[in-house]
């Protein structure tokens, strides 16, 4: 390690050179490399000196002392692996003149990131000396100094400083800058490091301080707004929820869309839509909370196809690399982190109270009347005319919703020897839902050990541990009539009670839909998933450049939930009282073991040529079992199992599957002089879920980088430190089809009454296989630019990217009249294109020195566009063979040849019709002519009549862009961060406000209706009220589809560090507070309880839907951190 | 390599099937299960065979389509009946093709494709006569590719034609009794409703003569319900055991709340042109004494007759349950899944069609009039005599037959579609029946007689994945 000081070019005579000797310089380096170990030096002492005879063998210290000496050099060993040489002169002239020497001082204080963050591992040393010390995880030091003497502060990747010390002081403030900060961080690119300006692919990298800030329950979550090309969304409030991220677009059409994540080198991919085998009101867990933010690292985004391609088969969605903390030698370092918070609803929707819903349902009866030609249709006006209001006005949103606890706490303990490093961390997070019965709450623990047993041989251990436990009672995305609470709470009439005087719960009289607070209260559906992912490694250096590391890795997860259905619930109030009450049980178990062997080879080229091969193999297979059971008919709700259910309610259910993957895989990297880098990798992805014709799939990739700014030509000033232009391919795969999709199965549970009264199993075809399958390919072509201006204080990197994806795996139907009960066979067809571009900017707007003011923004925004490019062929409804686009099943959302997938298909209006006169000259709807008051719809292909013919794409659910903003604001001990973060140019189909304006139903509605059609209110989007919708004016149309752009105010916090002089008093090293604000303000023109909503999260071909999800909330907690 | 070697834990391959008798009874079991499913028997099959006739009304916005005649190929039942014909069709042609290589009691496994068949030709006898010709498929689709799964639609009557062959051959192969399952009387009850269809007079008297032959009596009438299987009348009804087995979530569909579970507007409520149809004749035992649904107990009052309900007279606030109500699922509370079977033939349809087919060959006759007097007695009627005003010519006892018919199959699932074979009769011999499907079709759509909706279209799925097939004109 080269200390960037005193680098006088004053030139000494070259000393004798003997002939077996060698550069102390390169010999230090190779030892630095060699030991893993750091030897800071002043380079005008070593400078050309040239040593001999060096031993074969023994420590670092022991060659150091030995070769030292030779050029009147020695050297101190500051803490393990941290050497620094000094001139063996100096001390000896100090002592020489010891009657003038200065008296030692003590001197103390901290030294300071430009975040304000406490720097751990700081040399600090007095100049031209060996006193010295290193600064602890919180960045203070103690040390005694002659007085008068100058302190350096050097550390690998910032810049040194110096401090002349004049006299005792504890109050010493270093913030140390970063040196070409991010050029020299280190990036993590599976089976494998890089630094940053080693790379020649797109990667993200996010580091622990912006995962740790936003207090929410998993990381996912907090990647938000923090990556470019990285696109988040919490689709639901509900806790503990999954998240659906997506890098660079869908590309897949059916398969899972989720970037497979690499915890500390063990791939997990999440599969939400098997997550949780009883879905009460679609609560989906998330597999990913298990690990707690606070032990994270370091997160790296592989987003281009050549860095992903590594993991082959299953990178086609982008790779995210976590990497969790790991202890750093020295002294154990004890951390406390906690907070707490509230959090509300952060709007209530306007609904009507009941005497404006009395009078608004009286006209909704009163207009279907009018169109009676039936007597026997005419329906008596439900609330009699007269002043007398309705005698209860509940507002449903409060009685469901309320403030709710939030809190976290978490210790950890790190710290290490030469030979054995540790970070052990135990937490406990707890979130408790704004709705009722609602709730997520996490027991973590974490080892992480690394040992070191010889020169040679290391051995370690990562181990993530975690409880989680989901109470998903809340059933959102349901309408009111089937217990849907979130609906319910919007949709529910004001003219009921919550119970009634009986203790019964109260239920709308016209359509006797049940009650929110009760299908809240009396449900109760709890998840528990223990989880286990971590592995044991061993690595050992065959030869000095040859490393050969085997790991064995385990993804385990049991998971029990537990539905109980009271007797007391609304639902079933008409039912038979010897079947009311029920539970369910549902249990699933997956092991999913891991064996990698890597070589790792770092040649010795010379000065200029770096290389670095990998080669490895790895084998992967999952076991899954699961099983279920429901029982009814309850005597009692004191216990909600099983056996106290009277009957058993269909089969229980058991099922097990397995699937497995054999990998081989390779890599180079190359950089000539850290110039010209070139990398070239292929993965042989071999996969139990398609036959032996294609069993193996192989996915190669190449990039290369140049870096001009390394050139001569290249004007070598600080206005651009360093540009670097990138260019990358790469192949990856998606194979996540159904493990035995590609058989043809026969299934029992076709069962009927046999000859008595019992039931006998059946077995039929059920689907019908194809042994032609293979995995999805994604072809990825990138090109980037880095650059570094003004001193590394702006950085920007620039990607423009083209992903398109082939051989879709696609359920092509097959002709109903087979008669197979799957109608459909899995093939490889279609096309999918995403393309776009990605900026991120990093600038220090104001350089804090000293803990004077400082200010940096980091700056993210994408574009991505998707497009369907074939989906194969179909017949056509005119019976013509044309290009297949798919209707998805939800019927509003279509993909479509030419366009986005989950396009939105629907109707187009065209303003009310203001006559009935007017009405007669329009196309019929519906099988007649619409009314003064009724929408008019489009009649698309002219035919006279409006019908699903009529319906053309009308939306699009992708963002034109999204972006993230933060800026950091420091000033002595204060911080101020404030995130926004934002989507632009999406269109939400407001399906919720569908149910809430539909004035047809007796359901509450929103105080938009108000200004509904009549004959004096005419200058209206809203048409009449009429009962059971004869025009069908609610059909989904253009009418329900919203602007979902948003701008958010999503973090805003407020951090203050206590002076280390105070809190040393307490024998605390490091004590931050601070306040924080989640979701505070939205700027967005939607309707709904909140822009960043979707109803089918998971899908790829139906998204961007709210209905009756469950609502964001606004999140005030207050917050330590403390080191001990 | 072995380790990527991973068969399917929980389901069977075709390679290590159809071992043993098991493995027969297992194939045949799922062929009668493709009868319960809600595109069959459990709710589609019924709503099509009476929602759009005079029997039924609704405001359910699930049936309107079928209630008001604007079905269209992406109605729901329209698609449901067709999938769940089509999963019978193929159970049934998996059974035949592996059945007869397996080594087992000859015996059984000659009856067992017996009860293959009959399901075949049930099944296939419904698709006719619900879309006309359909693809006639004979054996198992086991391949995805295009020149296997494509197939064109034949004509109606050679789709009948292969119905008959199967009941036939299944009349010989099926036993005189087998409890729940298939019987020879099944066979021939059903031939006799296909002759009569195909307007085979002949051939319908014999299937239905051949089922009389047995001695069938007649028992009370109230009692045929729930169809639980109860004496000899029942010639063959879809098993239902409840929410062990899916149940039957018809009846839930069609009582008021309570006895059903939910309260939302009904499917199948009797029209009031029904019951008045009905009360014009005196001391009909099916028809002459409403059970009342006592809203406070939730349970019906009083079961001396079979056929409608009045749900919770005199209480106010829900229409949905207020009104009369089909009385044929006697079941209470079960959250969709009915234990209630469900008949698909009975015998007193056999003694009506075998009146009709006589009728129609020789008009009035002492033999005609005793097939329906038994009926008409156990009805509580009087018996009809040679002086009888209904039994003076062939076109009056013609009217009396369809008017027994209709009260005694009323929600049964049969209305609809003999108001189509009235219909087709009336075509080739005018103003035989006074009311057919095309006088209903008239009454819904302003007056248009329009012939194409005697068939319901084929579902969309099946025009957009079948290149040869063509739609039914008019749709």
């Amino acid at each position: 390690q080269l200390l960037a000081m005193n680098t006088s070019s004053q030139r000494l005579p070259l000393p004798a050179v003997a002939s077996e000797s060698v550069l102390l310089k390169s010999l230090l380096k190779q030892w630095e490399q060699d030991y893993h170990a750091t030897i800071f030096y002043e380079s005008k002492l070593v400078d050309n000196k040239r040593v001999s005879a060096q031993p074969s063998a023994g420590s670092l210290a022991t060659k150091l002392a030995a070769v030292l000496p030779q050029v009147d050099l020695q050297f101190k060993e500051l803490r393990a692996n941290y050497f620094v040489v000094t001139s063996r002169d100096e001390t000896a002239g100090q002592r020489t003149a010891a009657n003038a020497a200065p008296q030692n001082v003590p001197v103390s204080g901290r030294v300071t990131q430009a975040n304000g963050e406490g720097l751990p591992g700081v040399t600090v040393l007095v100049k031209g000396t060996t006193i010295g010390t290193s600064t602890g995880s919180d960045g203070s030091f103690t040390l005694s100094v002659p007085e008068g003497s100058t302190l350096v502060f050097s550390s690998i990747g910032f810049k040194s400083q110096e401090l002349a010390v004049t006299g005792a002081t504890s109050s010493i403030a270093i913030k140390m800058d970063d040196d070409a900060q991010s050029l020299k961080e280190v990036v993590v690119v599976g089976y494998g490091t890089q630094t940053r300006q080693e790379l020649s692919t797109a990667v993200t990298s996010v580091g622990a301080a912006q995962i740790a800030r936003q207090p929410v329950a998993g990381f996912d979550q907090a990647l938000q707004g923090q990556a470019p090309g990285v696109q988040v969304t919490a689709p639901s409030g509900a806790p503990g929820a999954g998240i659906n991220v997506r890098v660079r677009g869908n590309a897949s059409l059916s398969l899972n869309g989720s970037p497979l994540y690499v915890i500390d080198g063990v791939p997990v991919l999440p599969d939400y839509s098997a997550s949780q085998e009883i879905s009460v009101g679609n609560q989906r867990l998330n597999p990913l909370n298990t690990l707690n933010p606070n032990d994270i690292e370091s997160i790296d985004v592989l987003k281009d196809g050549a860095a992903a391609a590594i993991y082959g088969v299953r990178a086609a969605n982008g790779v995210v690399v976590i990497t969790t903390k790991r202890g750093k030698v020295g002294q154990a370092q004890v951390g406390l982190s906690m907070y707490y918070g509230k959090q509300y609803l952060r709007k209530k929707l306007d609904v009507l109270n009941s005497s404006q819903f009395a009078q608004q349902y009286n006209e909704t009866i009163a207009n279907f009347n009018a169109q009676q030609t039936d007597p026997n249709n005419i329906q008596a006006v439900p609330f009699p005319s007269g002043t007398a209001l309705p005698p209860y006005n509940t507002d449903w949103q409060d009685e469901v919703y309320r403030a709710a606890s939030l809190q976290n706490y978490q210790l950890n303990v790190s710290g290490g020897t030469e030979k054995t490093r540790y970070y052990v961390a135990g937490g406990y997070f707890k979130q408790d839902g704004i709705s009722q019965n609602s709730g997520f709450d996490r027991f973590n623990f974490k080892v992480n050990l690394e040992q070191t047993v010889s020169d040679k041989f290391r051995l370690g251990t990562n181990l993530n541990m975690s409880r989680t436990h989901t109470n998903g009672s809340v059933r959102s995305e349901l309408a009111l009539g089937n217990s849907g609470t979130v609906l319910g709470a919007l949709s529910q009439i004001p003219t009921i009670p919550v119970r009634n005087a009986n203790g019964t719960y109260g239920v709308n009289p016209f359509n006797q839909s049940d009650n929110p607070v009760g299908d809240l209260l009396e449900t109760s559906n709890q998840a528990i998933v223990y989880q286990m992912i971590g592995n044991v490694y061993g690595e050992y250096d065959l030869l000095k450049n040859l490393r050969v590391r085997s790991s064995l890795g385990l993804d385990f997860r049991t998971q029990t939930e537990n539905q109980f259905i009271s007797r007391n619930y609304p639902g079933t109030a008409n039912s038979d009282p010897s079947t009311r009450g029920s539970a369910r049980t549902a249990t699933n178990q997956q092991v999913i073991w891991l064996w990698e062997n890597t070589l790792t080879y770092n040649p010795t080229l010379g000065e200029r040529h770096h290389l670095t091969l990998l080669g490895g193999q790895s084998m992967q297979a999952s076991n899954r079992f699961t099983s279920g059971a429901q029982t009814q008919g309850f005597v009692s709700n004191a216990v909600p199992y099983l056996s106290s259910g009277a009957t058993v309610v269909g089969i229980p259910g058991s099922y097990n599957d397995e699937w497995a993957l054999l990998s081989y895989f390779a890599r180079a990297n190359y950089d000539f002089d850290g110039k010209y880098l070139f990398s070239a990798s292929l993965r042989a992805d071999g996969t139990s879920r398609f036959t032996d014709k294609y069993r193996f799939g192989y996915f190669p990739a190449v990039s290369a980088a140049w870096r001009l700014s390394k050139e001569r030509f290249f004007p070598q000033t600080a206005a651009i430190s360093d540009l670097k232009l990138r260019a990358s391919f790469g192949a990856n795969g998606n194979q996540e089809i159904y493990a035995y999709q590609r058989f043809s199965r026969y299934s029992g549970g076709r069962n009927y009454q046999g000859g008595g009264s019992s039931i006998v199993g059946g077995i039929t075809q059920t689907d019908i296989g194809n042994n032609d399958l293979r995995w999805e390919t994604t072809y990825q072509y990138n090109g980037g630019l880095d650059l570094s201006m003004l001193d590394n204080r702006l950085t920007f990197t620039f990607d423009i990217y083209n992903k398109q994806t082939k051989d879709l795996l696609l359920a092509v139907p097959i002709p109903t009249s087979t008669g197979v009960d799957n109608l459909s066979v899995t093939q490889n067809i279609g096309k999918i294109e995403n393309k776009g571009i990605e900026i991120g900017l990093v600038t220090t707007n104001v350089e804090a020195k000293d803990g004077s003011f400082g200010w940096t923004t980091n700056f993210n925004v994408s574009g991505n566009r998707n497009k369907v490019i074939d989906l194969g062929t179909q017949v056509n409804d005119a019976g013509v063979s044309a290009a297949r686009s798919i209707i998805d099943p939800n019927g509003y959302s279509i993909s479509q040849p030419g366009q986005p997938l989950g396009s939105f298909f629907g109707y187009v209006t065209q303003g009310i019709v203001q006559s009935n006169a007017e009405g007669q000259a329009l196309p019929s709807q519906n099988g007649s002519k619409p009314l003064a008051g009724d929408i008019r719809f489009a009649d698309i292909n002219g035919d006279g009549v409006i019908n699903d013919q009529d319906r053309t794409i009308i939306g699009n659910p992708n963002p034109k862009l999204f972006a993230g903003v933060t800026n950091n604001f420091t000033y002595k001990g204060i911080e101020l961060s404030v995130f926004f973060q934002g989507s632009f140019g999406n269109d939400i189909y407001n399906q919720t406000r569908q149910i809430l304006e539909s004035q047809s139903d007796p359901l509450n509605q929103t105080v938009r209706v108000l200004n509904h059609w009549t004959p004096t209110n005419t200058n209206t989007d809203i048409p009449r009220p009429v009962r059971n919708d004869p025009n069908g004016n609610n059909r989904f149309s253009n009418r329900w589809l919203e602007d979902g752009s948003y701008v958010r105010l999503k973090n805003l916090t407020v951090a203050y560090n206590f002076p280390t002089t105070l809190t040393k008093h307490a024998a605390i090293q490091n004590l931050r507070l601070y306040v924080t604000g989640q979701n505070l303000i939205t700027w967005t023109h939607y309707l709904g309880y909140d822009p960043e909503v979707s109803a089918d999260p998971f899908s790829s071909t139906s998204f961007g839907r709210d209905y009756g999800v469950y609502p964001q909330s606004r999140t005030y907690t207050v917050g330590l951190n403390a080191n001990f | 390599c072995n380790f990527l070697q991973k068969e399917p834990l929980g389901s069977i391959t075709p390679e290590n099937f159809f071992q043993s008798g098991d493995d027969a009874e297992a194939a045949l079991t799922a062929t009668y299960d493709a009868l319960q499913g809600t595109g069959a028997y459990g709710q589609d099959l019924n709503v099509m065979g009476e929602m759009p006739s005079d029997n039924c009304t609704s405001t359910n916005g699930d049936v309107n389509a079928m209630d008001k005649i604007i079905w269209t190929p992406t109605t729901s039942q329209v698609g449901n009946v067709y999938t769940q014909g089509y999963q019978g069709v193929n159970r049934a042609n998996i059974v035949l093709k592996y059945v007869p290589t397996i080594t087992m009691d000859t015996a059984r496994r000659s009856q067992i494709q017996g009860e293959a068949r009959f399901i075949r030709a049930l099944s296939y006898f419904n698709l006719a006569r619900v879309y006309g010709g359909v693809p006639l498929r004979l054996t198992p689709t086991e391949s995805g590719i295009a020149a296997d799964v494509n197939l064109a639609r034949a004509t109606t009557d050679q789709v009948y034609d292969q119905v008959v062959a199967d009941l036939l051959r299944a009349a010989i192969q099926l036993p005189a009794s087998n409890t729940n399952r298939a019987t020879k009387n099944s066979a021939n009850a059903l031939l006799a409703r296909v002759q009569l269809t195909r307007r085979n007079w002949a051939a319908a008297q014999a299937a239905a003569a051949k089922v009389i032959a047995s001695n069938i009596t007649l028992g009370s009438f109230n009692a045929l319900y729930p169809a639980e299987n109860k004496g000899p009348e029942s010639l063959f009804e879809i098993q239902y055991a409840g929410s062990a087995d899916g149940g039957n979530i018809l009846p839930d569909l069609v009582l008021p709340s309570p006895l059903a579970t939910y309260s939302f507007p009904k499917f199948n409520i009797p029209t009031a042109e029904l019951i008045t149809y009905a009360d014009t004749a005196s001391g009909d035992t099916r028809w002459a004494f409403n059970g009342i649904v006592n809203a406070a107990s939730g349970k019906v009052i009083g079961r001396s007759h079979a056929s409608y309900i009045d749900g919770k007279p005199g209480v106010g606030g829900n229409s949905n349950d207020v009104g009369r109500f089909a009385y044929k699922w006697r079941s209470i509370g079960n959250n969709f899944s009915s234990t209630d079977n469900t008949y698909v033939l009975r015998y007193a349809e056999v003694l009506l069609a075998y009146a009709e087919a006589a009728n129609e060959q020789t008009g009035p006759t002492p033999d005609v009039l005793a097939k329906l007097n038994l009926v008409r007695l156990r009805a509580g009627l009087t018996a009809l005599t040679a002086t009888s005003p209904q039994a003076l010519t062939k076109q009056t006892l013609r009217n009396e037959i369809d008017r027994q018919r209709r009260l005694e199959l009323a929600f049964e699932g049969e209305r609809w579609f003999d108001l189509l074979r009235y219909a087709r009769h009336n075509q080739a011999e005018a103003g035989a029946h006074l009311i057919t499907a095309l006088d209903i079709i008239a009454q819904q759509r302003n007056g248009a007689r329009d012939v194409n909706y005697l068939v319901f279209p084929l579902p969309q799925s099946e025009i957009n994945t079948n290149p040869l097939v063509q739609q039914n004109p008019g749709y």
